[in-house]
């Protein structure tokens, strides 16, 4: 190895350490480990993935020992390295064993270029070859030809994989990337324990958050109940709109759910409060939380207003009543428009009541009921 | 209705349009019966005034398109082609484009195409008719483009034809007997001008929902940039939040396999064709070039369209219009509010705006492959091309969507310039690595197997919405209650190559592109109508964005989505008698039902993973 190679291997070593310390749940410290599952690749090999912990029962990510036969063309050899994931099933890394280096076609070695080729390849989510076919990858071509190829690879692929060695790159990648990610993300859910719970509240990812709202039960969405006000106030994108459609009932009913989303509403986008208001349809109990829905009907027509009127039509016998008068006026303010059933329920509502039955007049003489 | 249309199609397609005035006969070139391998090019209409036949043989010259033409008379006729040297704003050498014209299979003494570089009559002499019915060809010496509008012959030897714009329109009226009143083609709930993704899509989408729609196409085939004519393939996401079922329909339709350039195979033409000939609410008119409207108050009563190959005109009307275009035709016609180029930072407060508004917009492709064959495949070593050398030359086998040309250029009214740009330095190119270059030697057996013609635009102009979406929105993820359609490709807006803008200052073709990731963000329904047409709805490239913001929004998978959208509105607007504004005004609970249901099949697995683009959300 000359003086540059060995730098650059040293660089290389380098960024992988920094990477491996930086990185949230790499396998740092790890004092245990023990089999977790198994899963068959697309070739029917056995796979056995082992689960690894930090402090004994903190779950820190998983490996596993990959052994495959790759064929090459004509030519067919064995691959052997491991694979890292992390707790998500997101393929982190991989190590080869001294003495079983990786090789292409003809049996020459992989180059350090090689190497950080598949690196690259096998992090990444969307390979170009991402929807092809094993049979797709190569185009073939006749002997006497100016390349002297018996396939040659595609062009749409050819920048992300190694050449003379595009099926062990294919193959890899369905492995990091396979089955696998979703049998890791269940097994991880068995392992569910406050610290890790904590621990992956704390990344501040996104992927991540959205992964935990969908998984955690009701205890243990009352007990991170603060962490997921926080990602409701504070995210971007639809995750809010997510958590709301994905918190347990009994959760949403809660009163103390319901009282900490009075600050919460009106600053989410109208696509979280819609789903906010769609769980919260038979199972409003919080009259600090209904005042809000009340005084954020619109004038314009919306399904965000359908809803809220649905809702106080729904509530009668669970909200002060007080309640109701704030409803009704506010549907007299705006000048909502009520179509056919709204009005029905309307007068449903106010049938028993001298008070309401008052706005509903208002209603009808600003031609606002059907 | 049915077979209205079909009659219609059936009678646009048999036609040969000639006519004869006392003793001057006018021959469109794209009525003749047989076009040979010819094609008829429509896309500069508004430049040069006709659809007109092109022999784009990529260096083989094509087969001849011939007709019979019927003379009152027979004997001296005197002979006027109107045509251009394409290449000679770029080059003094012979001109690329030569064709003959053959009488009963003669050729008479001129080599046409070889003169002005702008459209006019070229004098083709004295010619003997010697039968009543003749036959006359063009017959291409170069398959380098060479290009024909129309033929006259007149015995008079005073005849001199017309070539300004309007005046030439009048005439070629007045020959062909075209009425000055269009013939009705009926009256619908909702018409839609356009068959790329998003007219397409509109016209289903509308459709299903128990509307009658009439579909107006330019080309004989649908799909604008993603059909086999432009081949450029789908992007972006469907399926998305907040409307997960917005995008099934373009499920539906859309080609199963990704790739720029691609056989032509890959852009399954037929499988849109059919999708829209199995909906009974739809009245499709191909090879339809809508240029009018009529107006009453701020309202479109009526769009007027010319058939590209017979010229004849039809008049549609209805009480609500889409422009999906691409351009904004229609709406720029019925004067709706527009913008183009670049806005200045201080006009929507977007951080990558330009300081100085400008008039940038991002390019045209002329996209290419080719293909390997058994024995070498020579190419003439063209002498009107631009200079290439090994720095300027590139050796490849295929040009995908950066071989993008026009960036600055008005892409509305000098668009031929344009696309025969784009397809020089593709030609420019191919004969340097054909004939010069130090690799020539692999290329030996690799032929041009295809060049676009139609040339795929990503922007000339947006029209005013009543929101005009820009960057702040999609960086901040300001959200709004009207969201439709979920854009998710990154702001992606495209620049001259650096190094190639090196090499060719004048005019680079090569282009590079900036991304911006963000979240999908849903596109407000207000930005998918005009501001002042009261009822004309939109899907496309020109919806009412900022330039930053149409680096997102232009992919044609959301745009498809658009369609979905806008077809829902129109059933929305035919239920409430309403307008597009006042569907956001009183009646948007309704289309939000409509999306949350979607108009496509859910049942089919997703076929549309290609080309999905980066987001924020994974």
């Amino acid at each position: 190895m000359n003086k540059n190679k060995l730098t650059s291997s040293m660089i290389i070593t380098l960024i992988a350490v920094i990477i491996l310390l930086s990185s949230s749940f790499d396998i740092r410290f790890i004092n245990k480990s023990e089999p977790a599952f198994h899963f068959l690749t697309e070739d029917s090999i056995n796979i056995e993935v082992i689960a690894l912990f930090e402090q004994d029962s903190v779950l820190s990510g998983y490996k596993a020992y990959v052994f495959s036969p790759v064929c090459e063309d004509t030519t067919c050899y064995p691959v052997e390295l491991e694979f890292y994931w992390d707790v998500l099933g997101r393929f982190q890394r991989y190590e080869i064993f001294p003495g079983r280096e990786l090789t292409k076609l003809d049996h020459k070695p992989f180059t350090d270029a090689d190497y950080k080729t598949l690196s690259k390849l096998l992090l990444n989510n969307e390979p170009a070859f991402l929807e092809m076919k094993r049979e797709d990858l190569v185009v073939k071509v006749k002997k006497d030809t100016v390349d002297g190829y018996t396939g040659a690879t595609i062009a749409a692929i050819k920048n992300e994989v190694i050449a003379g060695a595009v099926y062990s790159c294919y193959t890899l990648w369905h492995i990091a990337h396979g089955i696998v990610a979703d049998s890791i993300k269940n097994h991880t859910q068995k392992h569910f324990n406050q610290e890790l719970l904590k621990k992956l509240f704390d990344s501040g990812e996104i992927e991540v958050a959205y992964y935990l709202t969908s998984r955690l039960n009701e205890d243990q969405c009352f007990t991170f109940l603060p962490e997921i006000q926080k990602l409701l106030s504070e995210s971007g994108g639809f995750l809010a709109q997510h958590i709301l459609d994905q918190l347990p009932q009994k959760v949403i009913s809660s009163e103390s759910f319901q009282n900490s989303m009075v600050s919460i509403m009106p600053n989410l986008d109208y696509y979280a409060q819609k789903s906010l208001l769609q769980r919260l349809d038979g199972t409003l109990t919080s009259d600090k939380l209904g005042k809000v829905l009340a005084e954020s009907i619109e004038p314009r027509g919306s399904l965000h207003n359908e809803l809220i009127i649905e809702i106080f039509c729904d509530n009668k016998s669970q909200l002060d009543p007080e309640l109701y008068q704030t409803f009704l006026q506010q549907l007299l303010t705006k000048q909502v428009m009520l179509n056919k059933i709204q009005s029905e329920n309307i007068k449903e509502l106010v049938k028993n009541d001298k008070q309401l039955k008052v706005y509903l007049k208002n209603l009808k003489q600003k031609g606002l009921v059907q | 209705m049915k077979t209205l249309t079909t009659l219609i199609i059936t009678l646009i397609l048999s036609q040969t349009l000639w006519a004869k005035s006392k003793e001057t006969i006018f021959v469109e070139a794209e009525s003749f019966s047989n076009t040979g391998g010819w094609v008829i090019d429509q896309q500069f209409i508004n430049e040069m005034g006709s659809p007109y036949l092109m022999a784009h043989g990529m260096g083989i010259p094509v087969k001849d398109a011939e007709t019979i033409v019927k003379f009152p008379k027979t004997g001296k006729y005197y002979l006027f082609v109107r045509t251009k040297d394409w290449a000679a704003q770029w080059s003094d050498a012979e001109a690329p484009g030569r064709f003959q014209v053959l009488i009963n299979g003669k050729p008479v003494n001129k080599t046409f195409g070889t003169e002005k570089n702008d459209w006019d009559w070229i004098k083709g002499g004295e010619v003997e008719i010697t039968q009543k019915e003749t036959s006359i060809a063009l017959h291409d010496l170069s398959g380098f483009n060479g290009r024909c509008d129309a033929l006259i012959f007149s015995a008079d030897p005073e005849f001199n034809p017309v070539n300004e714009l309007n005046a030439l329109t009048a005439y070629r009226h007045k020959m062909l007997g075209i009425p000055d009143k269009p013939k009705n083609a009926g009256t619908y709930d909702f018409v839609v001008v356009g068959g790329g993704m998003g007219g397409v899509c509109a016209a289903i989408s509308a459709a299903r929902l128990g509307v009658k729609v009439a579909l107006i196409q330019n080309r004989p085939v649908l799909g604008g940039n993603n059909s086999s004519e432009v081949r450029v393939h789908l992007g972006a996401r469907i399926k998305q939040d907040p409307w997960p079922n917005l995008g099934n329909l373009v499920n539906e339709i859309g080609p199963e396999r990704g790739g720029n350039a691609q056989p032509k195979d890959y852009y399954e033409d037929d499988k849109k064709l059919k999708a829209v000939l199995a909906e009974k609410n739809i009245t499709l008119f191909l090879n339809c070039n809508a240029d009018g409207v009529e107006m009453e108050g701020n309202k479109i009563a009526a769009v007027t369209a010319q058939s590209i190959i017979t010229g004849e005109r039809f008049i549609f009307k209805a009480p609500l219009f889409a422009d999906c275009t691409g351009d904004g035709t229609i709406g720029v016609l019925a004067g709706a509010d527009f913008m183009q180029g670049r806005e200045s930072r201080d006009v929507f407060g977007e951080p990558t705006a330009p300081e100085v508004s400008d008039n940038l917009t991002m390019g045209a492709s002329v996209q290419w492959f080719s293909n390997k064959k058994e024995k070498p495949a020579p190419f003439p070593d063209i002498k009107w091309g631009i200079e290439m050398n090994e720095e300027k030359s590139h050796a490849l086998t295929r040009g995908d969507w950066d071989w993008e040309t026009g960036m600055g250029v008005d892409q509305t009214k000098d668009f031929e310039r344009v696309r025969d740009y784009g397809m020089l330095v593709v030609f420019s190119n191919w004969s340097y690595i054909k004939n010069h270059s130090s690799v020539k030697d692999k290329f030996a057996n690799e032929q041009l197997q295809w060049v676009a013609f139609i040339a795929g635009k990503r922007e000339t102009r947006r029209l005013v919405g009543d929101y005009v979406l820009n960057e702040n929105d999609l960086r901040n993820h300001t959200v709004y209650p009207d969201g439709t359609a979920p854009t998710t490709w990154t702001m992606d807006l495209h620049y001259p190559h650096p190094e190639n803008a090196e090499l060719f200052p004048d005019a680079p073709f090569r282009s590079i592109a900036k991304h911006i990731e963000i979240y999908p963000y849903p596109i407000p329904f207000r930005c998918l109508y005009s501001k002042n047409v009261d009822n004309l709805l939109m899907a496309g490239r020109h919806i009412s964005v900022s330039h930053v913001a149409l680096g997102t929004t232009r992919l044609m998978r959301t745009i498809g989505m658009m369609g979905e959208v806008i077809g829902m509105a129109a059933s929305v607007c035919k239920k409430e008698n309403t307008t597009p504004r006042g569907i956001y005004n009183n009646y948007f609970a309704q289309m939000e039902k409509l999306m949350d249901k979607g108009v496509g099949d859910t049942s089919l697995p997703n076929k549309q993973t290609y080309n999905l683009g980066g987001t924020l959300k994974k």
